[in-house]
């Protein structure tokens, strides 16, 4: 059986940069098309069983990616930043993620992605070996980063579009 | 002779919560009321000599109230949590097209100000701790932001009255 989880199956640390930079720049438009014409009722519904309602999983790209962009610009800016875990979970049960329409977080993450991706397109060659270190997960290169958010990207893009497949939504 | 860095004075200590969520929630369309028209020269001219262009000025307040928003963030769900200090801009705040931190900008401050409004006494007293100001709560984060985009708007609106 399929984990509801893993649609795409587990992170990538090693995409080519190029192919990352494509996917972090398409991601807005896909998460658009993926909720798309979605009702209230079929945006409070949990991708999985007990798993997030589309709603949070739309608010939790923006807010993942937020953090994920400031890591970035810390390790660019200073010497190997240590970075701590976001705690993911109490985040997307916050009230604002919860109930904002989810027209807010597509927008903030558009306008996230674009800078983020005009940020490494600019990227040196050395600068893309430039990391933090993420307190549980050790260091994190620039190059990594990119691979795991445009991982990342898909990853929570199937959620919708699986569950949409499921529930047989148009 | 007035310091152009501060034309709204230094940061204001005892604004009200309700002040500063109004302002927040304004603070989008103010700043884009301070570019409009601005053709990109103009965009690519200093607020004050040796400062920031107004297209760096405009991306800053994205990713700093971006930043702001992870720390209020933070605060909210970790206990005292610590978080440097954020000075520096990057080059794309030199060349990006202003309307890409608009957007951000006017999304960042919904999310924001729909969080604020929902928290409760005990949460707007949670801190967080700054590795150059020391600790501090989330009502004084709120306050400080109200301020630090006023701080810019007035900037980029002082740079065109100066210039006609």
């Amino acid at each position: 059986m399929t984990d509801l989880r893993y649609p795409i199956g587990l992170e990538t640390l090693d995409a080519p940069a190029a192919e990352a930079l494509r996917d972090l720049a398409e991601a807005p438009a896909r998460f658009r098309e993926a909720v798309r014409g979605l009702d209230d009722a079929q945006l409070e519904t949990p991708y999985r069983p007990g798993g997030w309602t589309v709603r949070q999983v739309v608010h939790h790209m923006s807010d993942s990616h937020m953090n994920g962009y400031c890591r970035c610009r810390m390790a660019l800016t200073e010497d190997t930043p240590v970075v701590k875990p976001y705690d993911e979970r109490t985040w997307a049960e916050l009230p604002d993620a919860r109930s904002l329409p989810v027209e807010v977080s597509l927008g903030l993450f558009e306008g996230l992605q674009r800078r983020w991706t005009e940020m490494f397109r600019n990227l040196k060659p050395e600068e893309w070996k430039r990391a933090y270190r993420h307190s549980e997960r050790g260091l994190m290169t620039m190059e990594q980063a990119a691979s795991i958010y445009a991982w990342h990207c898909r990853h929570h893009a199937a959620h919708i579009t699986r569950l949409r497949e499921r529930m047989g939504w148009r | 002779m007035t310091d152009l860095r501060y034309p709204i004075g230094p940061e204001a200590a005892g604004t009200s919560i309700a002040e500063s969520i109004r302002e927040l929630d304004e603070a989008p369309a103010r700043l884009r009321e301070a570019v409009r028209g601005l053709d990109g020269a103009q965009l690519d001219t200093p607020y004050r000599p040796g400062g920031w262009t107004v297209r760096q000025v405009v991306n800053h307040l994205a990713s700093s109230h971006m930043h702001g928003y992870c720390r209020c963030h933070l605060a909210l769900v970790e206990d005292n949590p610590a978080v440097k200090s954020y000075h520096q801009e990057l080059p794309d705040a030199g060349t990006l097209p202003v309307e890409i931190p608009l957007d951000l900008f006017e999304a960042l401050e919904r999310r924001l100000v729909t969080l604020f409004r929902n928290l409760t006494p005990e949460q707007w007293q949670r801190t967080y701790r700054h590795s150059d100001r020391g600790p501090m709560s989330v009502e004084q984060a709120a306050a400080f932001y109200a301020w630090h985009a006023r701080h810019h708007t007035a900037h980029i609106a002082s740079l065109r009255q100066r210039m006609g």
